[in-house]
């Protein structure tokens, strides 16, 4: 299966806290597949999503993987797409300097313009 | 119109997973096409045989076993995410599992989505 570069892909928007039960694992993954089949996903943290770029996490000491392990190895896997709620890192105390550098911060009208563009939305 | 459903949540978990069975209901009632159900994370519990609701409540499971039935809609539960859950794998998962469901990769879903015009999620 190919997808022409030049067609949207997929959206995945994610919205669950990193250790909350296992979605935000699962949408890592799911990212990680649609990459795996061309299919040039883009992965946008928002809400409570953005406390998955935390550094410094120590998710072992619960028996977890860290995420910010997990998303500093996105580019690796060709997912270069990474982007990031601008008001949602307000909201949880991030600052910009506390993100991978390949992760860019979006006003709430580019992800907007965002979500209309691309080919689908997968909210999770 | 050619939809995927990706139902993420467990039948008695809040109300999506009955709203992902009422939706593909009216779905196909309206005359459009489902490529697949999948059910990825917590939803493969939805795939689970042996479970008995309540008799005052709604048996989703049940309600989606007649809808594939009924329609011929494929309705897939995802394999790393029933090995995940307990469920099993190998011949064990799919003895654990209802008839109407097909264990598979996500690659079933990344390739039902890139023939679809619409993708919809449903979670809690």
């Amino acid at each position: 299966m190919t997808k022409n570069s030049e067609q949207p892909g997929p959206l995945i928007l994610m919205q669950s806290a990193p250790y909350a039960g296992s979605l935000a694992r699962s949408s890592l993954d799911l990212a990680l597949s649609f990459s795996v089949f061309s299919q040039r996903p883009a992965v946008v943290f928002c809400g409570d999503a953005v406390l998955c770029l935390k550094a410094e996490q120590n998710a072992e000491a619960i028996g977890r993987k860290s995420l910010r392990k997990v998303i500093d190895s996105l580019p690796l896997y060709d997912i270069d797409r990474v982007f990031v709620d601008a008001l949602s890192l307000e909201q949880n105390g991030l600052h910009a300097q506390d993100l991978p550098v390949f992760a860019v911060s979006l006003s709430s009208a580019e992800l907007q313009h965002m979500i209309r563009g691309a080919s689908h939305v997968i909210s999770l | 119109m050619r939809y995927t459903l990706l139902v993420l949540s467990p039948p008695d978990s809040g109300s999506s997973g009955q709203h992902a069975l009422e939706f593909a209901k009216a779905v196909n009632l309206a005359g459009h096409d489902i490529a697949c159900v999948f059910f990825y994370d917590a939803g493969v519990l939805t795939a689970l045989a042996h479970c008995e609701s309540p008799s005052d409540e709604q048996d989703i499971r049940s309600g989606w076993q007649k809808f594939a039935q009924d329609t011929g809609t494929r309705l897939v539960a995802c394999v790393a995410s029933a090995v995940r859950f307990g469920i099993g794998d190998g011949q064990v998962l799919n003895d654990r599992c209802l008839p109407e469901f097909t264990i598979a990769g996500l690659g079933e879903l990344i390739e039902s989505s890139s023939e679809s015009q619409r993708l919809l999620t449903f979670a809690d």
